[in-house]
């Protein structure tokens, strides 16, 4: 045989053999074992127990107060150019989420947005972890100045003179009292954490009315945390997936019924060799907590130092669980009080729910990812981190496994479990 | 120092339980660990939460005796986390009070990934310095 014929028979059958490799779907057994069954249980939203009360936030479970939250959410107004509100970056028809890399209020965010479906349960808000309530979060976009970019006392002053909002608040919150009412706040642009006019002009007033505002700026963020536990996830095909498993017959079956072959080896890969499920556990598919994973920042960025500072700055906050604003005795509020602040959390972000994934693209506290493909692709590599340490080890799946694996992540969307008159502005 | 290494794998329970959420009073339950050091502490772990579940921050009761009396007002240190992820636990729990002799309350320990986990327990007071690991899985 001619040299030229060896060489290109041995190229072809490596090019094959290595094509077989990655591509061939060798993992043929998608049956469980009863470890693999309990896993998957784990995960359904059967497994979901009823949201908590927040004890910080008195009126988190009240309908009223949610009504409330309702149209502030929706509300324009409460920006400082009357046309951003929370829904303009968390909107409804993308689940909450705004198909940005970045969030964009009245300017460019540094964060990408996260979905709002099913947050209500997690204990830290953020992606690094700077507030410990859904109230408290709530608070920071109405004064940040890239997303709706108000002061407090002018936000105050807005529910003081509209008639709709302020008898909404005073059947949640009661009466507010007669002298503040009767203070013209209207051209005195002030806040604790504004510029610096508007730090000077807070300073200017009395504490008892510093106090005054700040309850009931802090009660409005009360009102929007009532209103997102509404905003809970619903039975996906996965979730439709587990309820059938619990029938013997199709523990053993292997053929498609609800979820197809590939999307079920993508399971078992999920719960096995993917690692997946170590931070993506439970039925939200995730643990509430901070990992780094070596994920690249932005181009020209420097890596954040993520859940490090965050637990910090959540610490300073006046209205975290311990604080003068908070409904909670201080013994309620164990998560602060023991959370991790050590070296660890350098550059650790936030496990987001999966629920939902395919549809609330791009992906990543920057939303530095476009598509699941490189996300899994990322976690593939597990690349070394440029702060600390990656936590993640490089998994070693071949490209079929990785398709598998995007597969059982498609399985996951579901249109919320919410009332569709709180998935639009209110009337 | 003196290492006492107890290893218990009970991972089908806890997940199972996953979605359960039972609460036990610890005065009313068996210990979930319990070890003998070789420094003759006696270490007995009761947890509010068991089995112990994913994501739940709790409370433990560590009752600690020596030579079958309680041992009191030791200092006493609880650290862990996952050998084989490089990380340790999501929280820093913290000894809170002795409510009774020998008897330690432990608040804000809570587990967020299935695995292994170790636990380590220092103990030191008037008796000799000893640490106490455990290891199981989740």
């Amino acid at each position: 045989m001619r040299t030229g014929l060896k060489i290109f028979l041995g190229g072809f059958l490596a090019t094959a053999g290595w094509l077989a490799w990655e591509w061939v779907p060798w993992q043929l057994k998608t049956d469980w074992d009863e470890e693999e069954l309990m896993l998957i249980q784990s995960l359904s939203l059967d497994s979901l127990e009823p949201l908590k009360l927040d004890l910080s936030n008195s009126v988190a479970g009240s309908l009223e107060a949610a009504e409330f939250g309702h149209t502030l959410f929706f509300e324009k107004r409460l920006s400082a150019n009357q046309s951003v509100s929370c829904a303009s970056c968390h909107q409804p028809d993308n689940y909450f989420t705004d198909s940005l890399p970045l969030a964009m209020g009245i300017g460019l965010g540094t964060r990408h947005t996260p979905s709002l479906v099913g947050l209500s349960y997690s204990p830290w808000y953020y992606w690094d972890g700077r507030r410990d309530s859904q109230w408290s979060q709530a608070l920071a976009p109405l004064e940040a100045k890239h997303e709706q970019g108000m002061d407090r006392t002018s936000l105050v002053n807005f529910i003081l003179h509209d008639e709709p909002h302020l008898e909404k608040y005073e059947k949640v919150f009661g009466a507010i009292s007669p002298d503040l009412k009767n203070t013209d706040l209207s051209n005195s642009p002030a806040s604790p954490i504004g510029n610096s006019t508007e730090k000077e002009t807070w300073q200017s007033f009395e504490s008892k009315t510093q106090i005054e505002i700040s309850k009931i700026f802090s009660n409005i963020g009360k009102a929007l945390a009532a209103y997102q536990r509404q905003l809970q996830p619903g039975g996906s095909r996965f979730d439709d997936y587990t309820r059938a498993l619990q029938t013997a017959s199709l523990r053993e079956d292997p053929k498609d019924s609800i979820l197809n072959r590939r999307e079920r080896l993508g399971l078992k890969l999920f719960l096995g060799k993917g690692n997946c499920v170590d931070c993506h556990n439970g039925p939200l598919f995730t643990n509430h907590e901070f990992h780094n994973t070596g994920v690249i920042p932005l181009p020209g960025e420097l890596p954040p130092m993520g859940r490090f500072d965050g637990i910090r700055i959540a610490r300073e906050d006046p209205f975290n669980c311990f604080g003068p604003y908070s409904d909670a005795n201080p013994k309620d509020c164990a998560e602060l009080q023991f959370a991790r602040d050590t070296s660890e959390m350098v550059g650790a972000h936030k496990t987001p729910t999966l629920r939902n994934i395919a549809k609330t693209s791009p992906y990543m506290h920057t939303g530095q990812q476009k598509s699941l493909a490189e996300v899994i692709e990322h976690y593939n590599e597990a690349p070394t981190a440029m702060v600390s340490h990656n936590e993640a080890k490089p998994l070693k799946l071949r490209r079929s496994e990785m398709k598998q694996l995007e597969a059982f992540l498609r399985t996951l969307s579901a249109p919320p479990a919410t009332d569709s008159v709180w998935l639009n502005p209110p009337n | 120092m003196k290492i006492c290494k107890i290893t218990k794998t009970f991972a089908l329970p806890i997940l199972f339980l996953l979605a359960l959420g039972v609460n036990v009073n610890a005065n009313d339950s068996p210990p979930i660990f319990e070890t003998n050091s070789t420094q003759g502490y006696t270490v007995k772990i009761f947890s509010s939460l068991n089995p112990i579940l994913l994501n739940q921050i709790h409370e433990w009761q560590l009752s600690i005796e020596r030579n079958n009396a309680p041992v009191s007002g030791a200092s006493i240190v609880l650290t862990g986390g996952m050998p084989n992820h490089d990380h340790g636990l999501p929280t820093q729990p913290k000894i809170t009070s002795e409510p009774a002799p020998g008897r330690y309350i432990l608040e804000g320990i809570r587990f967020h990934m299935p695995g292994l986990w170790e636990i380590i327990i220092d103990i030191s007071g008037d008796g000799p310095q000893d640490t106490a690991t455990i290891e199981f899985k989740l």
